[in-house]
């Protein structure tokens, strides 16, 4: 064992001083990520004081883990959470097909031009921000935007308050996500497409096989690894994430459903200067986050060979 | 291919209508928002009301005169160019550099450092925010432009680095050892192999970095107060949220102002976005 270590010890060195150059190269990220991606993990302290910015690191008491007893026990906590899992959940449930059928459809055209302005307006909300969304989907959904103009003129119906119902803005924010986001993860999975062996669906055919089937047996197949990586990416974003668009689109009336825990800890913190508390909440979601990748990384790893790390 | 479409033509052909239909409704879906935004930038407040879906009876351009200026776009599109400028070089040198020693050296925990920087992906910055923002004030970083470049750099450089690597392995490294058997030092390899076979990789990732930038809003509302630092997502947000907001033709114009160069630069760059992004995939 230790001659292993050192043997390892001593190829490092070697190599360090062959490829010094390379290891230079390295370093403004190395540095980048320790100054900007370690040092605020210091900063976390802050989840187990009694922190008051003018008292500093130093000067503020230690209270273990009154913050996150504090935090479980304020009755907005478990509505935020609650909201967070639901909202986020519901995304991945509607988005992640969404964006495999965009992509499936896509690759059965065979007009170039066509397929290309397909792309190119599915892709486009995606360089929308949500600033400029929220405005795009008021226009869509306010009292007297173009939906509710339809509905009262057209059928003569009731107009519907999308933006400020709780049973409805959730639907409202999923649908907003899918809307964004649906033609940018098409193009990946279109990307994978293309690098599925042409021979495998001609020796499909040969067999007699239609569309459906080769789609179900081959294109599927073919794409799943790109599916899984992008599946696993995507539930660390279930307890945390979507946090500009809530903020932008929320009002008072929506917070029994719309409050997540990313606006629940921006009023903690800016409103109530509950930096401790703010910390807390935000450093179990990241820890729950990080344990959900990484359990769901290893269920896929029998399905993928390997996972994606 | 050809006989079997033949052979089973009419059902064949009726499923790739079918096809097409449901892919124009998604394009058409996915496209009217934003040009019914555009319709109603050049109408008044009393015309969107009363029938969205009409063209403006008399084009108002003086919606978009009025959001430049309410919205105090002179000063924050500068602000905004200056933070883009800063972010895409910042990352195009730690990404490049980093992705290069990542993608040729293998280096001594190479691994866990593609690993660290794909799941770190996945950790949004909120946690770390407020913790950022006292070290920055405690630096006098916060309410100055400076402050943000590091972490919009912080915040690009991960999802970069592994995306360049990708590109980079790709690469057969028989070039790197042409380039070396002629003399060439690593730099060398770096700016005259592999800069040239990569150059939409940076492309399509100098873009990500600057639309993320552009898009931004958290950092910068949590960063800049001062009027005179605000960048156009807050600048546009304050204006939107503020007093005027009830004139819809305003805000719906000062949307448009935001949107468009993205679009168009977008629109000019597609063919190499969409490669980029294709080929530097998550495969």
């Amino acid at each position: 064992m230790y001659t292993r270590i050192t043997a390892h010890f001593n190829g490092t060195v070697k190599d360090v001083r062959q490829n010094w150059h390379f290891y230079l190269m390295a370093l403004p990220s190395v540095i980048a990520i320790i100054l900007f991606g370690y040092g605020p993990l210091r900063g976390l302290v802050i989840a187990f004081l009694d922190y008051s910015p003018l008292r500093g690191f130093s000067g503020s008491e230690w209270v273990g883990l009154d913050n996150f007893r504090a935090a479980f026990g304020n009755p907005f906590f478990a509505t935020a959470l609650r909201n967070t899992i639901i909202i986020n959940s519901a995304k991945l449930a509607v988005g992640f097909p969404s964006a495999i059928v965009l992509a499936l459809l896509m690759n059965e055209v065979r007009m170039h031009w066509f397929k290309r302005v397909i792309q190119i307006s599915t892709i486009m909300p995606y360089f929308v921000s949500w600033v400029v969304a929220a405005t795009v989907f008021r226009n869509l959904l306010s009292p007297e935007g173009l939906i509710n103009q339809i509905i009262v003129e057209l059928f003569g119906g009731r107009a519907i308050t999308f933006l400020s119902d709780p049973d409805i803005f959730p639907w409202v924010i999923v649908f907003q996500d899918t809307w964004k986001y649906c033609g940018f993860f098409a193009v990946l999975y279109l990307a994978a497409m293309t690098t599925i062996d042409p021979t495998l669906y001609e020796a499909a055919m040969v067999d007699g096989a239609n569309r459906w089937q080769q789609t179900w047996h081959i294109t599927l197949p073919g794409i799943r690894p790109t599916m899984i990586t992008l599946l696993v990416l995507l539930t660390g974003w279930i307890f945390q994430g979507g946090f500009e668009q809530i903020l932008v689109m929320y009002n008072t009336s929506v917070f029994v459903t719309g409050d997540i825990l990313e606006t629940f800890t921006l009023r903690l913190a800016l409103q109530q200067s509950k930096y401790g508390l703010a910390t807390a909440v935000g450093l179990f979601q990241t820890l729950i986050s990080l344990v959900l990748v990484i359990v769901v990384n290893r269920l896929v790893k029998p399905v993928n060979e390997r996972g994606i790390f | 291919m050809g006989d079997m479409m033949v052979a089973g033509s009419v059902t064949s052909r009726l499923s790739r209508m079918l096809n097409h239909l449901l892919l124009i409704c998604l394009a058409v879906f996915s496209i009217l928002p934003i040009l019914l935004l555009v319709l109603n930038s050049f109408k008044s407040t009393g015309e969107i009301s009363a029938n969205p879906f009409a063209l403006p009876l008399t084009i108002r351009f003086e919606n978009y005169v009025d959001a430049w200026i309410d919205g105090r776009f002179a000063t924050a599109l500068p602000n905004t160019v200056f933070l883009i400028v800063m972010t895409v070089v910042g990352v195009w040198v730690v990404s490049g550099l980093a992705a290069y020693s990542l993608a040729r050296l293998q280096p001594v925990g190479g691994d866990i450092v593609t690993t660290y920087l794909l799941v770190v992906v996945t950790i949004p910055a909120q946690a770390t925010v407020f913790i950022l923002f006292m070290m920055w004030s405690q630096l006098n970083l916060v309410d100055n432009l400076w402050g943000l470049v590091p972490i919009h750099i912080a915040n690009s450089a991960p999802f970069s680095t592994v995306l360049l690597r990708t590109f980079m392995v790709a690469i057969p490294t028989d070039f790197d050892d042409a380039a070396r058997v002629d003399g060439a030092s690593s730099w060398q390899v770096f700016q005259n192999v592999i800069l040239p076979l990569t150059w939409p990789g940076f492309l399509t990732m100098g873009l990500l970095a600057a639309l993320g930038v552009w898009n931004e809003f958290f950092l910068a509302v949590t960063f800049i107060q001062s009027p005179e630092y605000k960048p156009i997502s807050t600048s546009l947000y304050g204006f939107i949220s503020g007093g005027r907001f009830q004139d819809w033709g305003l805000a719906n114009a000062a949307s448009v102002l935001m949107m468009l160069p993205v679009i168009l630069i977008f629109l000019a760059l597609q063919r190499h976005f969409i490669a980029g992004l294709s080929q530097g995939g998550l495969k």
